[in-house]
């Protein structure tokens, strides 16, 4: 029994000391970052560079337009999401299988490679105005600069069309969760289905809603691909991505993160307090399945409508990459689709499949986060292990510290990293020792591979630990007892039992850490700076600068991982069914 | 059954997917492995750095028998080489251990000014005696070499191209190619937007443009930077900022990489860009076969300038590198730039369009270059005498005025153009083109009292820049007996300055020293006052002297940012209102 002790609070031990090393302290050096200042080599603290943020107008447009930009996207998710949950939790209608996993697609497809299809769609010779000219609409001399003028929006949509999945999944779990007697009592006291909908749903599913809104609020309020690629500055994470630059000489870039941070965080606790606080849903289960409501014919194709529409919406820009990868460079122009197809820009010399720097950064993609997603893995399991079965004292705490990268934006957990590794670097020079490569980030030969893998796998920690914690929770403690009294150590009895009850949670939440880190964009941006080491999202950053070809084998590039995605995707869901939602919470 | 036909399918595409980038990856070509290495750190594309290693490695096996190996280091922009090798070389600098070098050979690539300034100007590093650092001193990181003197008569007859420096006449940098500015526009656009083609930087002034000109960020851009500079030089400053303020009005937006200008004229999301000739010409011809999108250098008011490789202080491989020189300054070296594939001479695998430094490579074979135009006759013409550079202060002036609160300045410009009544029309532009000025009593009021602190004495050092910005503004303003008065009250500022500074211990050594320059400047300047004609060194005096503020203090630029910022926000805000009225 005190050899379990040990080990269970030996096993504690590591995970908190992992997380406070690579979540903790890198957040702890960006806050204080914010408030130092150097006068004459010694280290001084001010409140200046935090105060300059609110003052400087360039600075305080970014934070307002980032704030905006979370506010639409977290308002317009919510609008495109609800109805589609209660809509498919409500009726059953033809199609219905296939729409509602196909709502999911965009999820894995960032919208950082959506811009560069985008971009041809919305070119201002592009393939819509080429649409409206050829029905005799818009203005030939001045067509409609889509993206020029319209970058907020264009930014705005990007992401609602990527975030949505998530609102729909909490909400869609919570009505699934609704007990149906609630409804049925209030329908007999007279309430009319809307007044049944405002007072007794919504109140329920609110722990859900508010879920999903938390992640996209914070998601889409610390973006940085998609303003970047929309070459939109004037927003926080990308002046904060620009700002890099300076980081030896300037504390401002710390101060916009600190203030960023604090917005992100106390939005979040505003948010959990107000709203996640009225929650009733822990009061009652659903004894009952909930009845669902056949539509055919034309009812059934009018529910569906929105679904298919919004669907399109969601994968155009995505088709817009696949045609631009098979476009001969200059034939998309002033024509509604290419006028020539080529598959140079995957198989040709300088083709995303065999160029030596494309290649290679599909490589080196794939170590990282396959190495990412073992980290997750193995440290998911146990802090799930231990928080749920071993109910170590503190696994409320270890919990909550593995939750934390949902709050806390990548921005400024990677440029935490950049801060540790100058603080290593510092010692090491001190002691006159080279600094090893692998502890730089910006140097004279840095090699990011360790900061990358643990970046990647610090972001993608919660789905992996909600993962296995659900799959934990329904697999009933019998199993377990029984093989310990038959004399089976506890690590056979989790090697035996426990992993293969939840294989399919392990692979499922596996394989998501897995696609979010191939496509995981401010981290590889920050902490990948020579080319040998790119990731495919920084490669795919550079090439779409590359005069020539570059924008359609960038498109390539995106192509192949969004196939890869795709592909990861449908696994999940084969190998979870339903239960692929549950990932998404908080 | 179904089930597991679907997820074995799902499988093998999986794999397939996941395998196909590693099966088939074409390996790397590198030059066959085992003679010497050549390391070299290079802003250059991979066109170029493959260009250059392969006809390097072929010449040098036939003239030395031996196998010479480049190995490239790519560690981003030219800005990122100078952080990285400043940072190197002030760390052996306090171990005392310069000499060591940092592991690289060369550096290639990056524009004359990094070269000349940044790299030969160098970092102040700590010479250590008995008693512990004793005193500082320049040292560049470069390294001057000297090549063979009959290789260096022929590759420079004359040592400038117009009043720019083809190499450096001490050995530390050796211009290999050229580069001028220049303007790259789709042809289409202009055709239906109904705009001739634009033949030098004061046509993108024209309102047709509005939303349609592509331009990037000189903070992140060096290329674009100096072309906005050349327009300052070439125009003069007051003219200069009226067109730049012009263009930047009409800008689609500002692209933080200098590339995407071409990429988004030969799109057609902009009518015109402005960008480095290379990009304009390498677009020009992939795009379309030149029949969509055109590249030009304003002939007389761009600047043409060398781009130069150099030795590294403390490299290990001298007698190597300075082949290299010689290689590329051969007609050999000289022929890859700009003669096409299919020529013998020509490059291997990639036209890189860029031109040769050589004067008499287009006197022999202009007719075998892609890019017919020899910069020393068509493109290169010296700045007027005295001319200043206005290279350090561009991004921080352009931000302020144009970018940061582009909205504003757009909405102004607009206002300008849709307003009728001509009295109105006529006033507006006054407004719109004003320059921020200070008035010196304003400001010499907040001289400290009681010691000055570090800051506040910035903000001192400050105040007599604005001293001077006033008078510049007094005298193009107002006439030359408002420069007289203006001298007047400058003198008596200078006498309190002078008492300050030689008043023992009133202020730090090192503010002490910069004042007293600064002193001398002054006075320098109002000597140049009195001659109205040297007024343009007045001007560069002005802008070049914030550089060392900002230096010292990250925050004093900001903070001049910020300042700059607002004045013009207001300002565009009364021509609106104007046009309101």
């Amino acid at each position: 029994m005190r050899a379990n002790l040990v080990y269970k609070y030996g096993l504690y031990g590591v995970c908190v000391a992992f997380l406070a090393l690579f979540l903790v302290w890198p957040i702890a050096l960006t806050v204080l970052g914010g408030f130092q200042t150097q006068i004459d080599g010694r280290t001084a603290w001010t409140l200046r560079f935090v105060l300059d943020v609110f003052v400087d107008p360039v600075m305080r447009d970014g934070l307002i337009n980032s704030l905006l930009i979370a506010c639409c996207v977290t308002a317009l998710s919510l609008a495109v999401a609800l109805p589609l949950a209660l809509l498919s939790t409500r009726f059953d209608f033809r199609g219905k299988t296939i729409f509602s996993s196909l709502l999911l697609v965009p999820l894995i497809l960032p919208p950082f490679v959506g811009v560069i299809g985008l971009r041809m769609l919305l070119g201002r010779y592009g393939a819509v105005n080429s649409l409206l000219a050829s029905m005799g609409l818009g203005d030939e001399a001045d067509p409609i600069n889509w993206l020029g003028g319209w970058r907020f929006f264009g930014v705005v949509m990007m992401e609602v069309l990527h975030l949505y999945p998530i609102v729909y999944l909490n909400v869609s779990a919570a009505l699934a969760n609704l007990d149906p007697s609630m409804e049925q009592a209030a329908a007999n006291l007279g309430a009319s289905r809307w007044t049944r909908l405002r007072r007794i749903v919504l109140p329920l599913i609110m722990p859900g809603v508010f879920a999903g809104a938390t992640i996209v609020f914070i998601w889409s309020f610390t973006e940085l691909g998609t303003p970047l690629m929309f070459d939109y500055t004037a927003v926080a994470p990308v002046q904060i991505f620009w700002g890099i630059q300076e980081m030896a000489t300037s504390a401002q870039p710390y101060a916009l993160v600190v203030v960023m941070l604090a917005i992100a965080v106390g939005l979040y606790l505003i948010g959990k307090v107000t709203i996640g606080r009225r929650s009733y849903a822990a009061t009652t289960r659903a004894s009952v399945a909930a009845t669902t409501k056949r539509l055919t014919g034309g009812k059934g194709l009018l529910v569906l409508l929105p679904f298919a529409a919004i669907t399109f919406l969601a994968v155009m820009p995505h088709v817009g990459v696949i045609l631009a990868s098979l476009t001969e460079p200059d034939t998309w122009y002033q024509s509604v689709l290419p006028e020539c197809l080529t598959m140079a820009h995957y198989i040709g010399e300088t083709g995303a499949l065999r160029d030596a720097d494309a290649s290679g950064s599909i490589r080196n993609s794939l170590i990282y986060s396959v190495l990412a997603m073992m980290v997750d893995v193995a440290l998911g399991l146990t802090i799930a292990y231990l928080v749920v079965r071993s109910r170590v004292i503190g696994g409320k705490l270890l919990d909550a510290m593995a939750m934390m990268p949902l709050a806390v934006p990548g921005l400024v957990i990677a440029f935490g990293y950049v801060a540790i590794s100058f603080q290593v670097g510092g010692w090491f020079e001190a002691r006159g020792l080279a600094v090893p490569g692998w502890l730089q980030v910006v140097g004279e030969n840095p090699n990011p591979i360790v900061f990358l893998v643990i970046a990647y796998a610090v972001r993608r920690l919660p789905y992996v630990v909600r993962s296995a914690s659900a799959g934990l929770e329904q697999t009933p403690r019998d199993l377990e007892e029984a093989a310990l009294n038959l004399g089976a150590s506890r690590w056979r009895t989790v090697r035996r039992i426990v992993m293969p009850l939840i294989m399919a949670n392990l692979i499922a939440g596996g394989l998501l850490a897995f696609s979010f880190a191939m496509l995981e964009v401010s981290d590889s941006l920050i902490l990948a700076q020579t080319s040998e080491h790119y990731p495919i999202t920084k490669r795919i950053y550079e090439l779409f600068d590359r005069l020539g070809d570059g924008p359609y084998v960038a498109s390539a590039m995106g192509v192949w991982g969004m196939a890869l995605l795709t592909l990861t995707l449908i696994g999940a869901s084969m190998m979870l069914g339903k239960k692929l939602g549950a990932i998404f919470r908080i | 059954m179904r089930g597991w036909t679907g997820r074995i399918v799902v499988a093998v595409l999986f794999v397939v997917v996941l395998v196909l980038p590693l099966a088939w990856s074409r390996p790397e070509v590198s030059a066959p492995r085992g003679g010497r290495t050549l390391i070299i750190i290079s802003p250059h594309n991979e066109q170029i750095r493959y260009e250059v290693e392969r006809a390097f490695s072929a010449w040098h096996a036939e003239k030395y028998d031996e196998a010479v190996d480049i190995n490239w280091r790519n560690l981003g922009g030219t800005s990122d080489i100078e952080r990285i090798l400043k940072s190197r070389y002030t760390a052996l600098a306090k171990g005392g251990k310069l000499e060591d070098g940092v592991g690289m050979d060369m550096v290639f690539g990056g524009g004359d000014y990094f070269f000349d300034v940044q790299l030969k100007g160098g970092i102040e590093a700590p010479i250590v005696g008995d008693g512990g650092i004793v005193e500082t001193q320049r040292v560049s990181l470069t390294e001057p070499v000297t090549i063979d003197p009959a290789v260096l008569a022929a590759a420079y007859p004359e040592p400038l191209i117009a009043d720019k420096m083809l190499y450096e006449p001490d050995g530390h940098w050796y211009g290999i190619v050229l580069a001028s500015f220049g303007i790259v526009y789709n042809h289409d656009v202009l055709n239906a937007r109904g705009l001739p083609v634009p033949r030098t930087w004061s046509d993108l002034t024209d309102f047709h443009y509005e939303g349609w000109m592509a331009l990037a960020d000189p903070s992140h851009s060096g290329s674009v930077r100096v072309t906005y500079d050349a327009i300052l030089q070439r125009y003069g400053w007051e003219r200069g900022m009226h067109t730049l303020r012009r263009v930047f009005a009409n800008a689609r937006y500002f692209a933080p990489n200098a590339s995407k200008v071409p990429t988004d004229v030969s799109y057609g999301n902009a009518a015109a860009g402005m960008c480095i000739d290379f990009y304009g010409r390498y677009q020009s011809q992939k795009i379309g076969g030149g029949k969509r999108v055109g590249y030009v250098a304003p002939a007389g008011a761009t600047v043409v300038t060398a781009d130069p490789i150099a030795v590294l202080r403390g490299a290990r491989n001298k007698e190597v590198a300075v082949r290299l020189i010689e290689f590329l300054l051969s007609v050999e070296g000289q022929a890859i730039w700009n003669f096409p594939k299919d020529d013998p001479m020509g490059p291997a695998q990639f036209e890189l369009r860029r031109a040769p430094i050589r004067v008499d490579m287009y006197e022999q074979y202009l007719d075998r270059m892609i890019d017919q135009v020899n910069p020393f006759v068509d493109i290169a013409k010296p700045l007027a005498e005295g001319t200043p550079s206005y290279f350090s202060v561009v991004p921080t002036l352009m931000h302020a005025m144009c970018m940061d609160i582009h909205a504003d300045l757009n909405a102004a410009w607009v206002a300008i153009e849709r307003t009728d009544d001509p009295v109105k029309k006529a006033a507006m532009p006054a407004e719109f083109d004003r320059l921020p000025t200070t008035d010196i009593a304003e400001v010499w009021r907040d001289v400290p009292a009681d010691g000055p602190s570090a800051e506040r004495l910035a903000k001192w050092y400050d105040t007599h820049r604005y001293a001077l910005a006033r008078m510049q503004w007094a005298a193009d303003t107002l006439g030359e007996e408002h420069i007289v008065a203006a001298c007047a009250g400058l003198s008596d500022l200078i006498e309190q300055l002078r008492r300050t500074i030689d008043e023992p211990g009133a202020l730090p050594t090192d503010f002490a020293d910069r004042y007293r320059h600064q002193h001398q400047q002054v006075e320098r300047m109002i000597g140049a006052m009195a001659d109205h004609e040297r007024m343009i060194d007045f001007q560069t005096a002005l802008l070049t002297m914030r550089r060392p503020l900002w230096k010292k203090f990250s925050w004093a630029e900001d903070a001049d940012r910020r300042r700059w910022t607002a004045f013009f926000k207001d300002q565009y805000r009364k021509v609106i209102a104007l046009s309101k009225e």
